[in-house]
Protein backbone atom coordinates (compact mmCIF):
# COMPACT_ATOMS: atom_id res chain seq x y z
CA UNK A 1 0.00 0.00 0.00
CA UNK A 2 1.15 3.53 -0.80
CA UNK A 3 -0.24 6.75 0.58
CA UNK A 4 -0.60 10.15 -1.02
CA UNK A 5 -1.50 13.14 1.11
CA UNK A 6 -1.94 16.81 0.44
CA UNK A 7 -3.26 19.92 2.21
CA UNK A 8 -4.53 23.16 0.70
CA UNK A 9 -6.15 26.34 1.97
CA UNK A 10 -9.04 28.10 0.28
CA UNK A 11 -9.81 31.73 1.04
CA UNK A 12 -13.53 31.16 1.32
CA UNK A 13 -15.79 30.44 4.27
CA UNK A 14 -16.58 26.82 5.11
CA UNK A 15 -20.22 27.41 4.13
CA UNK A 16 -19.18 28.61 0.68
CA UNK A 17 -16.74 25.74 0.19
CA UNK A 18 -19.17 23.07 1.34
CA UNK A 19 -21.87 24.45 -0.98
CA UNK A 20 -19.57 24.80 -3.98
CA UNK A 21 -18.37 21.26 -3.33
CA UNK A 22 -21.70 19.99 -4.72
CA UNK A 23 -20.99 21.66 -8.03
CA UNK A 24 -17.28 20.97 -8.12
CA UNK A 25 -17.57 19.00 -11.33
CA UNK A 26 -19.48 21.35 -13.59
CA UNK A 27 -18.82 23.31 -16.77
CA UNK A 28 -17.27 26.11 -14.66
CA UNK A 29 -14.46 23.75 -13.78
CA UNK A 30 -12.38 23.52 -16.92
CA UNK A 31 -9.78 21.40 -15.15
CA UNK A 32 -12.08 18.47 -14.54
CA UNK A 33 -12.95 17.49 -18.10
CA UNK A 34 -12.21 13.85 -17.23
CA UNK A 35 -15.38 13.81 -15.11
CA UNK A 36 -18.25 13.04 -17.47
CA UNK A 37 -21.11 12.68 -15.02
CA UNK A 38 -22.03 13.02 -11.35
CA UNK A 39 -25.15 11.24 -10.11
CA UNK A 40 -26.67 11.30 -6.65
CA UNK A 41 -27.61 7.79 -5.53
CA UNK A 42 -28.91 8.41 -2.04
CA UNK A 43 -29.19 11.26 0.40
CA UNK A 44 -30.54 11.61 3.88
CA UNK A 45 -30.12 13.54 7.09
CA UNK A 46 -29.25 11.19 9.93
CA UNK A 47 -31.95 11.87 12.55
CA UNK A 48 -29.65 11.08 15.47
CA UNK A 49 -26.69 13.27 14.50
CA UNK A 50 -28.06 15.75 11.95
CA UNK A 51 -25.30 14.67 9.57
CA UNK A 52 -26.15 14.77 5.86
CA UNK A 53 -25.00 11.53 4.23
CA UNK A 54 -24.83 11.44 0.43
CA UNK A 55 -23.77 8.80 -2.07
CA UNK A 56 -22.68 10.00 -5.48
CA UNK A 57 -21.57 8.04 -8.50
CA UNK A 58 -18.81 9.81 -10.39
CA UNK A 59 -18.22 8.72 -13.97
CA UNK A 60 -14.84 9.51 -15.48
CA UNK A 61 -13.38 9.12 -18.89
CA UNK A 62 -11.20 6.02 -18.73
CA UNK A 63 -7.62 6.85 -17.91
CA UNK A 64 -6.25 3.33 -18.47
CA UNK A 65 -5.10 2.60 -22.03
CA UNK A 66 -8.00 1.51 -24.27
CA UNK A 67 -6.59 -1.94 -25.04
CA UNK A 68 -6.06 -2.71 -21.35
CA UNK A 69 -9.56 -1.52 -20.49
CA UNK A 70 -10.91 -3.77 -23.21
CA UNK A 71 -9.19 -6.83 -21.78
CA UNK A 72 -10.11 -6.12 -18.20
CA UNK A 73 -13.67 -5.29 -19.16
CA UNK A 74 -13.70 -1.76 -17.84
CA UNK A 75 -15.12 -0.17 -20.97
CA UNK A 76 -14.49 3.44 -21.88
CA UNK A 77 -15.73 4.82 -18.58
CA UNK A 78 -14.60 4.29 -15.04
CA UNK A 79 -16.68 4.84 -11.92
CA UNK A 80 -16.07 6.01 -8.40
CA UNK A 81 -18.46 5.84 -5.43
CA UNK A 82 -18.20 8.91 -3.21
CA UNK A 83 -19.83 8.80 0.20
CA UNK A 84 -19.90 12.15 1.96
CA UNK A 85 -20.80 13.25 5.46
CA UNK A 86 -21.61 16.88 6.22
CA UNK A 87 -21.70 17.74 9.90
CA UNK A 88 -22.95 21.31 10.31
CA UNK A 89 -22.43 21.17 14.07
CA UNK A 90 -18.67 20.68 13.83
CA UNK A 91 -18.47 22.30 10.36
CA UNK A 92 -16.84 19.30 8.76
CA UNK A 93 -17.30 17.78 5.34
CA UNK A 94 -15.78 14.31 4.94
CA UNK A 95 -15.82 12.57 1.58
CA UNK A 96 -14.68 8.99 1.10
CA UNK A 97 -14.24 7.81 -2.49
CA UNK A 98 -13.56 4.28 -3.72
CA UNK A 99 -13.05 2.98 -7.24
CA UNK A 100 -15.73 0.69 -8.65
CA UNK A 101 -13.89 -0.03 -11.88
CA UNK A 102 -10.89 -2.38 -11.65
CA UNK A 103 -11.77 -2.98 -8.01
CA UNK A 104 -10.44 -6.53 -8.40
CA UNK A 105 -7.08 -5.22 -9.47
CA UNK A 106 -6.54 -2.14 -7.41
CA UNK A 107 -8.03 -0.49 -4.37
CA UNK A 108 -7.98 3.30 -4.19
CA UNK A 109 -9.60 4.95 -1.21
CA UNK A 110 -9.45 8.71 -1.01
CA UNK A 111 -10.58 10.71 2.00
CA UNK A 112 -11.07 14.45 1.69
CA UNK A 113 -11.92 16.68 4.65
CA UNK A 114 -12.99 20.33 4.55
CA UNK A 115 -12.76 22.20 7.86
CA UNK A 116 -12.78 25.90 8.70
CA UNK A 117 -9.44 27.48 9.56
CA UNK A 118 -10.94 30.90 10.16
CA UNK A 119 -14.13 32.80 9.27
CA UNK A 120 -13.00 33.21 5.67
CA UNK A 121 -10.57 30.34 5.23
CA UNK A 122 -11.13 26.62 4.81
CA UNK A 123 -8.65 23.80 4.91
CA UNK A 124 -8.77 20.97 2.42
CA UNK A 125 -6.92 17.80 3.35
CA UNK A 126 -6.66 14.74 1.19
CA UNK A 127 -5.32 11.27 1.92
CA UNK A 128 -5.35 8.56 -0.74
CA UNK A 129 -4.49 4.95 0.06
CA UNK A 130 -3.53 2.92 -2.97
CA UNK A 131 -3.26 -0.87 -2.83
CA UNK A 132 -2.55 -3.06 -5.83
CA UNK A 133 -4.24 -6.39 -5.28
CA UNK A 134 -2.67 -8.71 -7.81
CA UNK A 135 -1.04 -11.20 -5.49
CA UNK A 136 2.57 -12.27 -5.71
CA UNK A 137 4.13 -9.91 -8.17
CA UNK A 138 5.55 -7.32 -5.83
CA UNK A 139 7.36 -5.50 -8.63
CA UNK A 140 4.20 -5.06 -10.67
CA UNK A 141 2.26 -4.06 -7.59
CA UNK A 142 4.85 -1.45 -6.69
CA UNK A 143 4.93 0.05 -10.15
CA UNK A 144 1.12 0.24 -10.34
CA UNK A 145 1.00 1.92 -6.93
CA UNK A 146 3.79 4.35 -7.81
CA UNK A 147 2.11 5.34 -11.07
CA UNK A 148 -1.12 6.14 -9.25
CA UNK A 149 0.59 8.08 -6.47
CA UNK A 150 2.29 10.16 -9.16
CA UNK A 151 -1.02 10.74 -10.90
CA UNK A 152 -2.58 11.93 -7.61
CA UNK A 153 0.23 14.43 -7.25
CA UNK A 154 -0.22 15.73 -10.78
CA UNK A 155 -3.98 16.04 -10.33
CA UNK A 156 -3.76 17.80 -6.97
CA UNK A 157 -2.62 21.12 -8.45
CA UNK A 158 -5.18 20.91 -11.24
CA UNK A 159 -7.89 20.05 -8.73
CA UNK A 160 -7.13 23.11 -6.62
CA UNK A 161 -7.12 25.41 -9.63
CA UNK A 162 -10.41 23.98 -10.90
CA UNK A 163 -12.16 24.27 -7.55
CA UNK A 164 -10.93 27.87 -7.14
CA UNK A 165 -12.74 28.84 -10.34
CA UNK A 166 -15.91 27.07 -9.16
CA UNK A 167 -15.70 28.93 -5.82
CA UNK A 168 -15.27 32.30 -7.55
CA UNK A 169 -18.17 31.62 -9.89
CA UNK A 170 -20.33 30.32 -7.05
CA UNK A 171 -19.75 33.49 -5.02
CA UNK A 172 -20.72 35.62 -8.00
CA UNK A 173 -23.90 33.68 -8.69
CA UNK A 174 -25.00 33.82 -5.04
CA UNK A 175 -24.31 37.57 -4.90
CA UNK A 176 -26.40 38.08 -8.03
CA UNK A 177 -29.22 36.01 -6.58
CA UNK A 178 -29.19 37.99 -3.35
CA UNK A 179 -29.20 41.21 -5.33
CA UNK A 180 -32.17 39.99 -7.37
CA UNK A 181 -34.04 39.06 -4.21
CA UNK A 182 -33.23 42.41 -2.60
CA UNK A 183 -34.46 44.20 -5.69
CA UNK A 184 -37.59 42.07 -5.69
CA UNK A 185 -38.25 43.03 -2.06
CA UNK A 186 -37.70 46.69 -2.85
CA UNK A 187 -40.07 46.53 -5.78
CA UNK A 188 -42.68 44.88 -3.57
CA UNK A 189 -42.24 47.61 -0.97
CA UNK A 190 -42.58 50.35 -3.58
CA UNK A 191 -45.64 48.61 -4.90
CA UNK A 192 -47.03 48.42 -1.36
CA UNK A 193 -46.47 52.13 -0.76
CA UNK A 194 -48.06 52.98 -4.08
CA UNK A 195 -51.08 50.84 -3.25
CA UNK A 196 -51.40 52.49 0.15
CA UNK A 197 -51.20 55.93 -1.41
CA UNK B 1 -24.51 21.58 -13.12
CA UNK B 2 -22.88 18.30 -14.07
CA UNK B 3 -24.56 15.80 -16.36
CA UNK B 4 -26.02 12.40 -15.55
CA UNK B 5 -24.37 9.25 -16.84
CA UNK B 6 -27.69 8.55 -18.56
CA UNK B 7 -28.47 11.47 -20.90
CA UNK B 8 -32.19 10.69 -20.69
CA UNK B 9 -32.07 11.54 -16.97
CA UNK B 10 -30.38 14.95 -17.40
CA UNK B 11 -33.56 16.96 -17.20
CA UNK B 12 -34.92 15.38 -14.01
CA UNK B 13 -31.45 15.45 -12.47
CA UNK B 14 -31.01 19.17 -13.15
CA UNK B 15 -34.34 19.93 -11.47
CA UNK B 16 -33.40 17.91 -8.40
CA UNK B 17 -29.87 19.36 -8.15
CA UNK B 18 -31.20 22.92 -8.28
CA UNK B 19 -33.73 22.15 -5.56
CA UNK B 20 -31.13 20.45 -3.38
CA UNK B 21 -28.57 23.26 -3.64
CA UNK B 22 -31.17 25.82 -2.59
CA UNK B 23 -32.25 23.66 0.34
CA UNK B 24 -28.63 23.03 1.37
CA UNK B 25 -27.46 26.63 1.33
CA UNK B 26 -30.62 28.31 2.57
CA UNK B 27 -31.99 25.79 5.04
CA UNK B 28 -29.65 22.98 5.98
CA UNK B 29 -26.55 25.07 6.66
CA UNK B 30 -28.63 27.60 8.57
CA UNK B 31 -30.10 24.91 10.78
CA UNK B 32 -33.58 25.54 9.39
CA UNK B 33 -34.14 22.14 7.82
CA UNK B 34 -36.43 19.45 9.07
CA UNK B 35 -34.80 16.05 9.34
CA UNK B 36 -36.16 15.05 5.94
CA UNK B 37 -35.44 16.91 2.74
CA UNK B 38 -39.14 17.13 1.92
CA UNK B 39 -39.33 19.86 -0.65
CA UNK B 40 -37.00 18.00 -3.03
CA UNK B 41 -38.27 14.49 -2.26
CA UNK B 42 -40.64 14.24 -5.23
CA UNK B 43 -37.96 15.49 -7.63
CA UNK B 44 -35.45 13.03 -6.18
CA UNK B 45 -37.90 10.15 -6.66
CA UNK B 46 -38.33 11.07 -10.34
CA UNK B 47 -34.60 11.25 -10.83
CA UNK B 48 -33.99 7.90 -9.11
CA UNK B 49 -36.68 6.20 -11.19
CA UNK B 50 -34.82 7.21 -14.32
CA UNK B 51 -31.32 6.56 -12.98
CA UNK B 52 -32.14 3.14 -11.52
CA UNK B 53 -32.90 1.75 -14.97
CA UNK B 54 -29.65 3.11 -16.39
CA UNK B 55 -27.57 1.63 -13.54
CA UNK B 56 -29.11 -1.78 -14.01
CA UNK B 57 -28.58 -1.70 -17.79
CA UNK B 58 -24.91 -0.92 -17.30
CA UNK B 59 -24.45 -3.48 -14.55
CA UNK B 60 -23.27 -0.79 -12.15
CA UNK B 61 -25.84 -1.72 -9.50
CA UNK B 62 -23.87 -4.83 -8.53
CA UNK B 63 -20.57 -2.98 -8.29
CA UNK B 64 -22.30 -0.43 -6.08
CA UNK B 65 -23.53 -3.07 -3.67
CA UNK B 66 -19.98 -4.35 -3.19
CA UNK B 67 -18.58 -0.86 -2.70
CA UNK B 68 -21.33 -0.02 -0.19
CA UNK B 69 -20.42 -3.09 1.76
CA UNK B 70 -16.82 -1.92 1.90
CA UNK B 71 -17.93 1.49 3.10
CA UNK B 72 -19.75 0.25 6.22
CA UNK B 73 -16.70 0.87 8.32
CA UNK B 74 -16.70 4.54 7.28
CA UNK B 75 -20.37 4.88 8.19
CA UNK B 76 -19.47 3.60 11.61
CA UNK B 77 -16.71 6.18 11.96
CA UNK B 78 -18.47 9.21 10.51
CA UNK B 79 -22.03 8.56 11.64
CA UNK B 80 -21.14 6.86 14.90
CA UNK B 81 -23.07 3.75 13.94
CA UNK B 82 -22.51 0.25 15.20
CA UNK B 83 -20.62 -1.83 12.71
CA UNK B 84 -20.70 -5.59 12.37
CA UNK B 85 -17.58 -6.84 10.67
CA UNK B 86 -18.42 -10.53 10.30
CA UNK B 87 -20.32 -10.32 6.99
CA UNK B 88 -17.88 -8.00 5.32
CA UNK B 89 -16.33 -9.23 2.11
CA UNK B 90 -13.00 -7.51 2.15
CA UNK B 91 -11.91 -5.73 -0.98
CA UNK B 92 -8.47 -7.13 -0.48
CA UNK B 93 -9.88 -10.64 -0.72
CA UNK B 94 -11.12 -10.17 -4.27
CA UNK B 95 -8.43 -10.91 -6.76
CA UNK B 96 -10.35 -12.54 -9.59
CA UNK B 97 -8.55 -10.63 -12.32
CA UNK B 98 -5.12 -11.87 -11.30
CA UNK B 99 -5.43 -15.41 -12.72
CA UNK B 100 -6.75 -14.03 -16.01
CA UNK B 101 -3.88 -11.56 -16.15
CA UNK B 102 -1.47 -14.42 -15.61
CA UNK B 103 -3.15 -16.47 -18.34
CA UNK B 104 -3.01 -13.47 -20.62
CA UNK B 105 0.72 -13.02 -20.20
CA UNK B 106 1.33 -16.74 -20.81
CA UNK B 107 -0.74 -16.48 -23.99
CA UNK B 108 1.20 -13.41 -25.11
CA UNK B 109 4.48 -15.25 -24.51
CA UNK B 110 3.28 -18.24 -26.57
CA UNK B 111 2.24 -16.02 -29.49
CA UNK B 112 5.57 -14.23 -29.32
CA UNK B 113 7.46 -17.56 -29.35
CA UNK B 114 5.38 -18.73 -32.32
CA UNK B 115 6.22 -15.67 -34.39
CA UNK B 116 9.84 -15.84 -33.38
CA UNK B 117 10.00 -19.41 -34.67
CA UNK B 118 8.34 -18.34 -37.92
CA UNK B 119 10.85 -15.55 -38.42
CA UNK B 120 13.81 -17.76 -37.65
CA UNK B 121 12.49 -20.49 -39.96
CA UNK B 122 11.70 -17.91 -42.64
CA UNK B 123 15.24 -16.58 -42.67
CA UNK B 124 16.76 -20.10 -42.80
CA UNK B 125 14.55 -20.96 -45.77
CA UNK B 126 15.54 -17.70 -47.44
CA UNK B 127 19.27 -18.32 -46.87
CA UNK B 128 18.96 -21.86 -48.24
CA UNK B 129 17.05 -20.54 -51.25
CA UNK B 130 19.55 -17.78 -51.98
CA UNK B 131 22.52 -20.16 -51.61
CA UNK B 132 20.88 -22.51 -54.14
CA UNK B 133 20.35 -19.71 -56.71
CA UNK B 134 23.92 -18.54 -56.24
Amino acid sequence: MKVFSNTETFNYSWEEVSTANWRKYCPWNEKSTHVIAVDTLSRRVDPATGILRTERLITCRQSAPAWLAQILGGGEESQVLETSYVDPATKTVTMVSANLTFSNLINVEETVVYKPLGAQTTQFSQVAKITALCGGWQKIKNSIEDTLVKRFGENAAKGKEGFESVLAMSRRVFAEEREKERRGDLMAQVEGIRMAA
Amino acid sequence: MSASLAPECNEVKEKYDTCFLKWYSEKYLRGAASSENNECAALFKNYQKCLGVALKQRGIDKLLDEARDDNKENDAVYLGRKYVSSTRSTRRGRSGVCPSLLALSVLAALIFAFFLTLIVMGTTVDTVKSSITV
